[in-house]
């Protein structure tokens, strides 16, 4: 009885988050091409998630500057596995069904391995997902290695950039060059993730 | 580009003048202060307001003359349409915080903001730090000695301003006109003297934090409230919505407070502010320690 009550208090809480060090947390999700993707799918390759709301001026000026979609052509042409994820709730004003949001990306040229559909949040929650975008990049044994924003000008100006430094990208070329991650917890900036 | 008529960038601005006429009258009944004489060749207290889609925006002064040699409190007066809001120097789980680009005369110079109570917003299961409807952003702005004549204060402003469904990023270019001389408060002084403030912890207050897992600690000896919120200056230390009880001990209180699972840097200080009951608040700073209980 006792353990029930603290099971429930424990669902009660609000999301803790993944925690860089830690194993990522595993999922099955709607893939909006069709059928379902799985994290551990992918074990053996590296993977970026990537927290995306196409109705966020934060994540429009990563696509509309067209940088998001530069990393997951870069990155995906070397063998890392990119899913965009929108955990927006069914019911919300920016919800988009899967065709839409299909079609959304790509309108962008976005260039991920597969876009995801998360409209209970569950997924975003267990990841601790609370902007959008909020990036994560899974090794390839499954543990997280970096947690948070996609670079350092906390803005929507597309024209920043050019002059920001990107954390994702310079993870990854840490992590494929087989060295540590320099900046592995950042904070993420930009609209909230719509819950 | 292709997309942009799905982008909401085209917050259209409108700017109204507002002139201040009660106080030429005030000034002109009380029989021609020399001050007012001197400078009636230009309007006084000329001020633009932006009207956006979700705030109107202006440069709102405590005083009605930028008294040379002295700092005068001028201040970003930003309203958000009901239900949206902007945010605080720490925004929480999202957001950006609203940021002022200053454009002063020569030797003219500004201060931080001096940024009021923010409160906590709950969305779903993250929060934001900020400010519903309006709030004041006061920066001191020192005039130099030599200031004479009219007086431009001039700022870029830039705000995001949300409400549970989307964020929609704004800015205005605002502009305060007043003559360099010695005046009286301003039509808004009074709304200077409610900024809510964090002020120091009283004296007969002793804290201390300590590291406890995955919360932090804090004690405030001598102090008997019944509700604290410890509002961190920094993001990535603190989980934002997490609740953070507060218990009665010995000597005082005792808030525990959860640390963020996806902690950015080392979590050494509390600093921040505690925020009672009443809206009552308390600048802190002090060292975290890893000693156990």
């Amino acid at each position: 009885m006792k353990r029930l009550f603290a099971l429930i208090l424990f669902a009660a809480l609000p999301a803790l988050g993944a925690t860089v060090g830690t194993p990522a947390p595993d999922f099955a999700l709607e893939n909006v091409a069709a059928g379902t993707v799985k994290l551990s799918q992918h074990r053996g390759k590296y993977v970026v998630l990537e927290w995306v709301n196409p109705e966020c001026p934060y994540v429009r000026k990563h696509y509309g500057s067209a940088n998001m979609q530069r990393l997951q052509k870069d990155y995906t042409a070397r063998e890392v596995v990119w899913l965009s994820i929108n955990s927006t709730r069914a019911g919300h004003p920016e919800h988009k069904a899967p065709v839409e949001m299909a079609a959304w990306m790509k309108r962008m040229n976005a260039a991920p391995s597969a876009t995801l559909l998360d409209p209970k949040g569950d997924v975003g929650r267990s990841y601790g997902a609370r902007t959008t975008p909020h990036m994560y990049i899974v090794d390839p044994k499954g543990v997280l290695v970096y947690a948070g924003a996609i670079d350092d000008k906390r803005s929507t100006d597309p024209e920043d950039v050019k002059s920001a430094r990107n954390f994702v990208r310079a993870a990854l070329d840490e992590l494929l060059a087989g060295k540590a991650v320099r900046d592995a917890s950042t904070a993420p900036y930009g609209c909230s993730v719509k819950y | 580009m292709q997309f942009a008529e799905s982008f909401r960038y085209d917050h259209r601005v409108k700017t109204r003048t507002v002139v201040l006429p009660a106080l030429l009258v005030v000034a002109i009944a009380a029989g021609g202060a020399a001050w007012w004489w001197v400078d009636s060749r230009a309007p006084a207290g000329r001020a633009t307001v932006v009207v956006t889609e979700n705030a109107e925006a202006e440069l709102v002064a405590a005083r009605e003359a930028a008294e040379p040699g002295q700092a005068l409190l001028v201040a970003l007066r930003l309203k958000a349409k009901p239900g949206w809001h902007t945010y605080w120097r720490n925004p929480g789980d999202s957001g950006q915080p609203t940021t002022i680009e200053w454009k002063l005369p020569a030797a003219f110079s500004a201060g931080a903001i001096r940024w009021p109570v923010p409160r906590r917003l709950p969305i779903g299961p993250l929060a934001n730090y900020g400010y519903e409807g309006e709030v004041l952003l006061a920066s001191e702005i020192r005039v130099p000695a030599a200031a004479t004549g009219q007086v431009k204060i001039a700022a870029r402003a830039r705000w995001l301003a949300c409400n549970p469904q989307h964020c929609i990023p704004e800015s205005g270019e605002l502009s305060l006109a007043l003559p360099a001389g010695r005046g009286g408060p301003s039509r808004w002084s009074s709304a200077f003297d409610a900024i809510e403030l964090p002020r120091p912890v009283p004296g007969h207050w002793k804290l201390q934090a300590r590291r406890d897992g995955g919360r932090v600690l804090l004690e405030v000896a001598g102090a008997g409230e019944k509700e604290f919120i410890f509002f961190p200056y920094e993001e990535g230390k603190v989980q934002h919505a997490g609740p953070q009880p507060l218990e009665r001990t010995g000597p005082g209180v005792r808030l525990a407070i959860p640390v963020s699972q996806q902690s950015v840097g080392q979590f050494t200080r509390a600093a921040g502010i505690l925020v009672a009951e009443g809206r009552r608040a308390f600048e802190i700073d002090i060292p975290i320690t890893t000693m156990q209980r």
